[in-house]
């Protein structure tokens, strides 16, 4: 889920020994959630899009959904269907070119996979129904990380909240004359059908280095972490999941608060995404840019 | 300037959704076009001080156009009256996405530089004054908001940078104009209140509107409601998918408007599909694609039989009377009603105004199609007076539902009824022949004259001057295309016979303007006094044509023949020089042949050509070739005045066979030698044998006289017409010839690549393969087939669109339209020329029967080629009719029985029911039948007339040639 940093020894002693004297090189507390920004619609052609900045140690993250109509599975006549996945940029550093940072995109989209099947709640795909057992929408949400600076994973699920909540389908109706029903799409721009995205989850990543528990670690302590977990927690507060990547091991003692910490910070993170995209939509309007 | 970025989503048409987005630029310089603008940079074209004087709105104003404007009225805006227009781009935009005929128009009015029409397009969509989102609005909200922001704009622009003037805006919507009004205190004003306000003098103008402007407003609920609702077009796709509804072209019962026939595809078979009355009919137009219902088999109907002259929809009551009638008949067909139209084919129609005194002042007026397969249209005009008389054009707008007659408005007048220029006019429009000048460019390709052959065009061709080729050819022929030559080959018996045509593609080189345009036009078009040629004048009658002494490049097709056997030893084909020693009408070489003094080579050659057409004719009878007969005629023509003066038929001389047993072997080498060339792309001819049930007709007529023709094969249907006649009425087997002619399918060209071989065949000359080589002067295949035929023989290299099947089966499709439509002009040109010949006059001739119908009989007068119906009035006359369905025989007053194939005597005259109207009108001379046939008493001698009138203008008189035209290709 991350590529580690070459760190001298007295680099990671560095790093270690503040954490674990509650000082980290960049001066937050243990639970000391890095500033970002979202900017909504940057992928003019997808549906919905958007782009998440994670402040001073940069992560950049941009997600684009894409819609299409598909035949539904026989089983599930009334259901859409949701496609994610995330790449790697060969933009982050020279190490990513190739098919060499592979392994990064594959690991958060196994992730953002698990999440999503594992939570039914997480996404209602019977609001993607147009044409029930004929045709319903696709939804795919492609992922591009674009600059790396650690907490790949909760920015991800970030981005891909703030992609879906900025998402509107145009609407559809369905044309019930002779034998074959067809969808006839409505050429109002004004008139779109907008996503719910309540139930989707946000992931808390939290990292062991040293004794301690540090919430959204930046590379170079992920490089020195000894074991990573990640909770995903939903809007209600509830905790939908949770993953271990790399080895290592947690205490029950540091599981239980782990969890805790993770369900406040989650909390603190949704009304923080809804206030900006908030903010967002009052200027909506102005997105016109001034040329000179 | 600024961007946006536009974005929709589109439906593709697999069903796939796309999201397209486009960026939009804005700018606030973009000019007005007003001259005298103080701020606008570019060029300026609208006046509004030359704006006409209208009491509607006081000069100087501005007009602004919305769609309906533009899509409803293009014969309004095209007129002179309508200048100094403002069209928002974005109304531009509409009306090329709903039609692109009518954005054509547009464009070409805005296109106009000549200063006096100054319309100018305002891109309104990119001004910042005028650019606005669409909000939660509809399309078409947005569009009119969008036109109105526009003549807001030009307000307040005019007002402060140039003169001000008034803005008005032009709409047929109310709503529209309203808040014009309400939001920018602009006026508005709807297409008959501007044309009102322009005073008396442009009041005509009215008549150039459509008249689908505003009707669906209003209504009225008491307006009786004639015909079904249309189904919905997905119900109509899901029925044909289905098979529960058809799909087929409806064409009109040229003889009965209450009549007609929709060609149905069931089962991979055409089938025809009777719709009988006028509410079946449904408002569909000859032409039209339509899909129809079957009714049940019970309710099936069999052809009326019945001839209604006069196309005037009666009430509802007549029309019940007529289905009653329909009814009671025994032979019963498919038939079915009309329930939705796909596609309509409504062209512009040529026709005049149906005048009455007692409608005289009245506005609404019927217009009467020429062509007998259109109903009647009703016309709005104001210049009634100035319209009767005249031929015009109309277009058909709509045809609601409680209108019985269709809706259309007047296009334009183009003259005189019966002036002959108007008259020929009104032909070709009718018959889509292309007769406009040719363009600038393609005069420009012509080589220059005096036109001399180049050394290098000698040294390639073979020198063929010294061999005395001669031509025959129809008398004062001016675009002689073919040449033959005949010559012993010393120490043999054999004889060498050469064809030589025209290089016409040598001048015509593949994708010149000239090509193209000759493409176009496809063959020359020969009315009775008139040519309408597909290639310019310098060449069809000078550098083409093989005239007597002159050097010309020619493409020869030269056989080695046995001149016992009459068959072919050897064939060579090549380019040549030749120099005709003799350019011989039919007659004039008939006169050589004939002459035993004269001896010359010529002469000689032409003795043994003579010779060997004979024997290659019995070769083709014997193949089972058909030699048929139709009613042809030629005119004399008065050389001052253009105007006929009389007639002859069409004689047929030993050489004019003589020439076509030539003309066809050559066809016939070449297309062996293109097809084994070219097995895909070559340009052939064929001729399908025709289904039996196209001899129905003849059989039934031959069998009702107890004749009997078999026409299992085409041998045994020769063999029977030639031994078939009835006796006392020697021109019985010519009829049956022009019946079994009437048989025949249409021979086609067609791209050997799309066909199977056994599918190549020439019924009518019983040949294998055939195709046209012969005439590239006045027919287009032949210059291809010149051009796929010099490749063959490695003289030029084949241009890519040679070898292009699909590129040859389009050129195919267009020739056979073209030829098709020249044939049908040609004969509405014999016809219009007999009604000038015959006015005034009125004539006894002998007339023979060929059709017999419920009322009527059809009959062939053979002196003019004319075949037209003699009605038996029952109505007021107290006459009896009883017809016999089995026998094809009328009985008149139970005394006299008239059957097919009987001879008549008729009066034929022209009658003019009214000032518009010229018609021929046949009646019964003889057998007398009282109350019907025309008093024997007042009786003309026939034929004197005509004779006195042959001689008196026998010095100033010349024929014109009838076009060249082998009766069998």
């Amino acid at each position: 889920m991350y590529r580690p940093v070459r760190l001298s020894v007295y680099e990671r002693e560095y790093i270690i020994g503040g954490a674990e004297a509650s000082i980290r090189s960049d001066g937050r507390k243990e639970t000391e959630y890095r500033d970002f920004s979202i900017e909504l619609g940057v992928v003019s052609n997808a549906y919905g899009s958007a782009r998440v900045d994670l402040h001073s140690d940069t992560t950049v993250v941009m997600t684009a959904v894409k819609a299409e109509l598909v035949a539904p599975l026989d089983d599930r006549p009334d259901e859409g269907k949701v496609e994610f996945s995330v790449e790697c940029s060969p933009v982050v550093g020279p190490g990513f070119e190739g098919h060499s940072s592979d392994f990064i995109g594959l690991g958060i989209t196994h992730l953002v996979k698990k999440t999503f099947l594992t939570s039914p709640n997480a996404f209602n795909t019977k609001s993607l129904c147009v044409l029930s057992g004929r045709q319903n929408w696709c939804l795919y949400v492609d992922t591009l990380i674009l600059q790396m600076g650690g907490n790949l994973v909760d920015v991800v699920m970030i981005a891909i909240r703030a992609a879906l909540e900025n998402t509107r389908l145009p609407r559809t109706t369905i044309v019930e004359e002779g034998e074959v029903p067809e969808i006839e799409i409505s050429d109002d721009p004004t008139s779109q059908i907008q996503i719910d995205t309540t139930g989707i989850p946000l992931c808390v990543t939290l990292h062991k280095v040293g004794i301690k528990v540090l919430v959204d670690a930046r590379r170079d302590e992920e490089t020195c972490s000894r074991a990573c977990m990640h909770v995903i927690v939903n809007q209600t507060g509830k905790v939908c999941g949770m993953h271990m990547s790399q080895g290592g091991s947690f205490t029950p003692k540091q599981v239980l608060s782990g969890v805790e910490r993770a369900v406040l910070q989650s909390k603190a993170m949704f009304e923080s995404i809804r206030e900006k995209i908030n903010a967002i939509d009052v200027h909506r309007d102005s997105i016109s840019i001034f040329l000179t | 300037m600024f961007r946006k970025q536009n974005t929709y989503v589109k439906k593709t048409r697999s069903g796939g959704i796309l999201k397209i987005v486009k960026e939009h630029y804005i700018r606030g310089d973009i000019w007005c076009g007003v001259i005298g603008c103080r701020e606008c940079k570019g060029e300026p074209v609208l006046d509004p001080h030359s704006a006409e004087f209208n009491t509607s709105i006081p000069s100087p104003y501005l007009i602004v156009v919305d769609t309906n404007v533009v899509l409803h009225h293009p014969d309004f805006l095209e007129n002179n009256a309508i200048h100094d227009v403002i069209v928002p781009q974005s109304v531009q935009e509409e009306v090329k996405h709903r039609n692109q005929m009518s954005y054509k128009r547009l464009r070409q009015i805005i296109d106009q530089k000549d200063g006096k029409k100054r319309f100018h397009v305002f891109l309104n969509k990119h001004h910042s004054s005028t650019f606005s989102e669409q909000v939660s609005e509809s399309a078409n909200d947005y569009n009119d908001r969008l036109i109105r922001l526009v003549c807001a704009f030009y307000q307040q622009h005019v007002n402060e940078h140039a003169t001000p003037c008034n803005i008005i805006l032009l709409s047929d919507d109310k709503e529209n104009r309203d808040k014009a009004v309400a939001e920018h205190s602009i006026q508005a004003l709807s297409t008959r209140e501007y044309i009102h306000g322009l005073g008396e003098k442009h009041h005509t103008l009215l008549d150039y509107l459509s008249t689908v402007e505003g009707k669906d407003l209003d209504i009225a609920p008491k307006t009786k409601i004639i015909y079904p609702e249309y189904l919905k077009l997905s119900l109509l796709k899901a029925g044909i998918r289905d098979g529960n509804l058809l799909q087929g072209v409806y064409e009109a019962n040229r003889n009965n408007y209450q009549e007609g026939y929709v060609s149905c595809k069931i089962n991979e078979d055409y089938k025809e599909m009777l719709i009988s009355g006028v509410v079946n009919i449904n408002r569909a137009i000859h032409g039209d694609v339509v899909v129809v219902e079957t009714f049940p088999e019970e309710e099936w109907r069999a052809p009326s039989g019945i001839i209604k002259e006069d196309n005037t929809i009666g009430d509802g009551e007549e029309i019940d009377e007529d289905l009653k009638d329909v009814m009671s008949n025994i032979k019963k067909t498919m038939t079915g009603k009309i329930v939705g139209i796909l596609e309509q084919k409504r062209r512009q129609f040529c026709g005049v105004i149906q005048y009455s005194e007692y409608f005289a002042h009245g506005r609404h007026h019927m217009f009467i199609p020429d062509n007998k397969a259109i109903q009647k249209v009703c016309i709005e005009t104001r210049q009634i007076d100035t319209l009767k008389g005249q031929r015009i054009v109309v277009k058909i707008d709509t045809w609601p539902r409680t209108s019985r007659y269709p809706e259309g408005h007047l296009v334009r007048m183009i003259g005189t009824v019966g002036d002959k220029d108007v008259e020929n006019e009104v032909i070709m429009l009718e018959h889509d022949i292309i007769f406009d000048p040719f363009p600038n460019s393609a005069i420009k390709e012509l080589p220059a004259v005096p036109w001399t052959i180049s050394e290098a065009e000698y040294a390639r061709r073979r020198d063929l001057r010294h061999i005395p080729v001669c031509s025959v050819d129809p008398p004062s022929c001016t675009d002689i295309d073919d040449a033959l030559h005949c010559i012993q080959i010393p120490e043999t018996n054999l004889v060498e016979i050469g064809v030589h045509i025209a290089d016409v593609s040598h001048f015509i080189r593949p994708n010149s303007v000239l090509d193209t345009e000759a493409a176009r036009r496809g063959t020359t078009v020969y009315l009775a006094d008139k040519r309408i040629d597909m290639v310019p004048g310098l060449l069809s009658t000078n550098l083409c044509s093989l005239r007597e002494g002159e050097e010309r490049l020619a493409f020869s097709v030269i056989w080695k023949i046995d001149p016992e056997t009459a068959g072919i030893i050897d064939t060579i084909f090549t380019k040549s020089v030749i120099q005709s020693k003799a350019a011989l009408s039919y007659e004039a070489a008939q006169e050589r042949i004939d002459d035993v003094n004269q001896n010359d080579v010529i002469t000689q050659g032409l003795r043994q050509l003579n010779a060997i057409s004979k024997k290659l004719k019995q070769k083709r009878i014997d193949n089972g070739a058909l030699i048929l007969a139709s009613p042809e005629v030629r005119f004399q023509v008065d050389t001052e005045t253009h105007e006929p003066i009389n007639l002859e038929n069409k004689k047929e001389l030993d050489t004019n066979s003589m020439v076509e047993e030539f003309m066809l072997l050559a066809n016939v080498s070449t297309a062996k030698k293109t097809y084994e060339f070219s097995p895909n792309c070559a340009i052939l001819r064929r001729h399908p044998e025709p289904p039996d049930h196209n001899y129905k007709p003849l059989l039934r007529a031959t069998e009702s006289r107890g004749l009997t023709i078999d026409t299992s094969s085409a041998k045994a249907l020769s063999e029977s017409l030639q031994s078939c006649t009835i006796p006392n009425n020697p021109f019985s087997n010519t009829l049956l010839k022009i019946l079994t002619t009437r048989c025949m399918q249409q021979a086609k060209y067609f791209c050997s690549g799309t066909l199977k071989k056994e599918e190549f065949y020439h019924f009518g000359l019983a040949n294998e393969i055939y195709t046209h080589f012969t005439s590239p002067i006045r027919r287009y295949p032949d210059i291809l087939v010149h051009r796929l035929l010099a490749s063959a023989i490695g003289v030029d290299p084949p241009d890519s669109s040679l070898t292009d099947e699909k590129i040859t089966k389009e050129r195919c499709d267009n020739c056979n339209f073209r030829h098709t439509n020249a044939q049908r002009v040609g004969r509405a040109s014999v016809e219009l020329t007999t009604v000038l010949l015959l006015k005034g006059k009125t004539y006894r001739e002998e007339a023979y029967v060929t059709q017999v119908k419920k009322n009527a009989i059809r009959v062939l007068v053979p002196k003019y080629g004319y075949e037209g119906f003699v009605f038996f009035e029952i109505k007021d006359t107290g006459v009896s009719l009883e017809y016999n369905d089995d026998l094809l025989k009328l009985t008149i007053n139970e005394t006299v029985t008239i059957s097919v194939f009987d001879r008549l005597v008729v009066e034929i005259k022209v009658v003019e029911p009214d000032v518009q109207h010229q018609r021929i009108q046949l009646k019964l001379v003889e057998p007398f039948i009282k109350d019907i046939s025309v008093s024997p008493t007042d009786c003309i001698p026939m034929d004197t007339s005509m004779d006195s009138n042959n001689n008196n203008n026998n010095n100033d008189t010349e024929s014109k040639p009838l076009p060249k035209r082998f009766k069998n290709n």
